[in-house]
């Protein structure tokens, strides 16, 4: 039941893809509008479920590579509906629902079975908060990302060409701004989830805060990145390119550390 | 002394040191880590990584003792702006007229700003009532919370470091060990794998008694993964399992009778199994990893892992001879002490292990410190971040029985719900006298 509503907005959100890469082309409000519908489809698709696989397995969807993906997407599915009701750049949405439907596709791609034995190192509240939590930071700080993205392109020297993809863009400055008021919403969250809520767990789990896990190591890497970012703007005043570099830096080694366990192993690879 | 603790406060280092932390983690992530394996494959505890470590603590603390004074003071700072034209320069400002003199208008614009939650001052010069307002204003400390917590935590991990410990202890059900820099032993009473109905595993406990020298019973508990035991400074987690070296639960073996037919029979170890003709087979002296040392011909075991699984069997006739007394390799059936005149052949076919308890005892000594800084960070960040410092700046002029109010203020995040909540402050109805 969980495989069959995921597999139902999958389609939702690829048909949003569709109609935000025609947006693109064809300039219709129509389409973004409509992409829009089908993103919502596919979040309360999604919603159901991630409700159906939590009464199939008994307890919430956070505990394998599957089912991290697709709270990460659902957040950023979240996040992309908010984004899109309170600030209506319809370019951003048409950017940000296909990135979204990339970590959906990336999902569909790993093993599905729902497992109603939880390990025991996994049987603790704790799994809930800091799964969840770094979920919601990640799933912003993607939104932060297509921001930057779109800040490069727009602040190009060169000259822009009327009714291109880079004039329908908002201004520099909105963007820029986004993207710092996405990160201060997710730096915390991030931290708290991420980091904390881990390294509290881990100490009740294995009697060790900090073990320089891989993925601990690499979500620590990603931490200092955003960090930087703050301290470089708040203090420093930067803003502009520099910003949006490293944002973009923060987001891609995000993607990295998400993946990381597949690769380098570690504590976090029954996650797998 | 003071450019010193400025360079050494500063961002800039403080942005190199980012960078440098996070390279240095990245390598370390690239090359495998092995403890005690030379410098690039123990990277976290070699001494550069340490140094490391030790210029972002002193770069935070000269950070932190350097920019409190400046928070503390935004903190208290009252501004009460005199002039028009300061108000009118701001983002968010707007100018009313309203009837009556100052004392009413301020009256109604303090009541207003109270109950938006903000804490407010009054001044007044001869031809004018002025105002300040502010809320939030403790989100400025939280910078430093978030700081100090930092630090606490940093102290909580050297702390744990240098006066802490790790233990792993095997114990079998009945085994007991002594705690190290502790009046107690902890005794394993039981050990058990838990599955559910599936035969997944659901959980492994261990119930485990602290006594004291006097042999009393301190505490009682059974450890699971993520519920340790915790007395007097010491914790002890489920860490893992393995089979017990010396002790099997039971044991399945194949009797070669001579002129009969095979035969198979389950027998618990260090029991007797009895046989034919009156003969009883002893099953004893377990090895997991079984091991002779040629010169004394004593045997062990060469490792804890179950590589040369072997049992010795005896067989005793009714009168209490010993008829045979030969191992029986799991791995190498073939090789064995039996004879081919023995009443019996006996091949060890399967065995069901016994499990032993492996607890981590770990003396933490940073933990209060590290859960105090983790909360104090978390704190502060939120506060930081989330927590907006709303300042409102108001000033009543009166001429000819009307009041000129001007009206401005900032707010240091969230500025859409600031705009909205600044327009309900300034255009809530007037009341009497207005």
């Amino acid at each position: 039941m969980d495989i069959t509503l995921f597999w139902i907005s999958f389609i939702a959100y690829f048909t949003a893809t569709l109609l935000h890469i025609l947006f693109l082309s064809l300039k219709s409000n129509r389409l973004s509008v409509g992409a829009t519908v089908f993103m919502g489809l596919g979040f309360l698709m999604q919603t159901a479920a991630m409700i159906a696989r939590t009464k199939i397995s008994g307890h919430l969807p956070l505990t394998n590579m599957f089912e991290y993906v697709t709270v990460l997407a659902w957040f950023a599915g979240g996040a992309y509906l908010v984004s899109a009701w309170k600030l209506k750049l319809r370019i951003l949405e048409a950017v940000t629902g296909p990135v979204i439907f990339m970590l959906y596709v990336s999902a569909s791609l790993l093993p599905k079975q729902a497992e109603s034995q939880l390990m025991p190192a996994l049987q603790s509240v704790w799994l809930q908060i800091h799964v969840s939590l770094a979920a919601f930071g990640e799933a912003v700080f993607l939104v932060a990302f297509v921001a930057s993205l779109l800040y490069l392109i727009k602040a190009r020297t060169a000259p822009v060409v009327p009714g291109s993809f880079r004039d329908r863009l908002p201004s520099a400055d909105t963007l820029d701004e986004l993207t710092y008021r996405c990160v201060m919403i997710a730096y915390p969250l991030f931290t708290i989830g991420a980091l904390f809520a881990g390294a509290v767990w881990a100490y009740k789990a294995w009697g060790n805060f900090w073990s320089w896990d891989p993925k601990e190591t690499c979500s620590l890497i990603v931490w200092l990145v955003y960090s930087a970012y703050l301290h470089a703007r708040l203090v420093k005043g930067w803003r502009g390119k520099k910003c949006a570099v490293l944002n973009i830096v923060g987001f891609v080694w995000t993607l990295f550390t998400l993946f990381s366990n597949l690769i380098l192993g570690g504590l976090h690879a029954y996650g797998v | 002394m003071k450019k010193t603790l400025q360079t050494l406060g500063s961002l800039k280092i403080a942005l190199w040191l980012f960078f440098a932390l996070g390279a240095v983690s990245l390598l370390g992530v690239i090359v495998p880590q092995r403890p005690g394996s030379g410098f690039l494959h123990d990277l976290y505890n070699s001494v550069p990584f340490l140094a490391l470590l030790f210029l972002c603590a002193l770069n935070l603390t000269v950070c932190v003792i350097t920019r409190i004074t400046a928070n503390l003071a935004h903190v208290f700072k009252k501004e009460f702006i005199r002039e028009p034209e300061n108000l009118r320069a701001m983002k968010h400002h707007r100018e009313l007229d309203r009837d009556g003199f100052a004392d009413t208008a301020i009256i109604h614009l303090t009541k207003a700003l109270q109950q938006k939650g903000y804490s407010v001052k009054e001044n007044s010069d001869e031809d004018r009532r002025i105002l300040y307002a502010s809320k939030g204003v403790l989100s400025k400390v939280g910078s430093i919370v978030l700081h100090l917590g930092v630090l606490v935590l940093f102290a909580g991990g050297l702390v744990s470091s240098r006066m802490g410990y790790v233990d792993y202890l095997k114990l079998g059900s009945g085994a007991a060990a002594p705690v190290r820099e502790r009046p107690f032993t902890i005794h394993v009473d039981d050990f058990r794998i838990v599955l559910n109905k599936e035969g997944k595993v659901k959980s492994y406990e261990t119930d485990a008694e602290l006594k004291g020298k006097d042999g009393k019973t301190i505490l009682k508990k059974t450890i699971r993964v993520n519920d340790p035991l915790i007395h007097d400074g010491i914790h002890f987690y489920q860490s893992s399992y393995e089979e017990a070296p010396a002790s099997v639960h039971e044991v399945r073996l194949r009797l070669t009778l001579p002129g009969g037919p095979d035969t198979t029979l389950t027998a618990v170890f260090g029991t007797g199994v009895s046989l034919p003709r009156g003969n009883t087979l002893y099953l004893h002296d377990y090895f997991c990893d079984f091991s002779l040392d040629m010169k004394t011909r004593e045997p062990s075991n060469r490792s804890a892992n179950p590589d040369n699984p072997a049992l010795m069997a005896t067989l005793m006739s009714a009168e209490g001879d010993t008829i045979f007394q030969s191992w029986l390799f799991f791995n190498h059936p073939e090789f064995h002490g039996m004879r081919p005149d023995n009443p019996v052949r006996v091949t060890l076919e399967s065995y069901r292990p016994e499990y032993q308890t492996v607890l981590q005892v770990r003396k933490n000594p940073g933990v209060p410190f590290i859960l105090t800084g983790i909360l104090m960070a978390s704190v502060g960040l939120l506060l930081l971040l989330y927590v907006p410092v709303r300042r409102v700046y108001a000033l009543a002029l009166t001429a000819q029985g009307r009041t000129r109010l001007l009206v401005s203020g900032t707010s240091s995040r969230f500025e859409g719900s600031f705009i909205r909540e600044f327009g309900a402050i300034v255009d809530g109805p007037p009341k009497e006298g207005a």
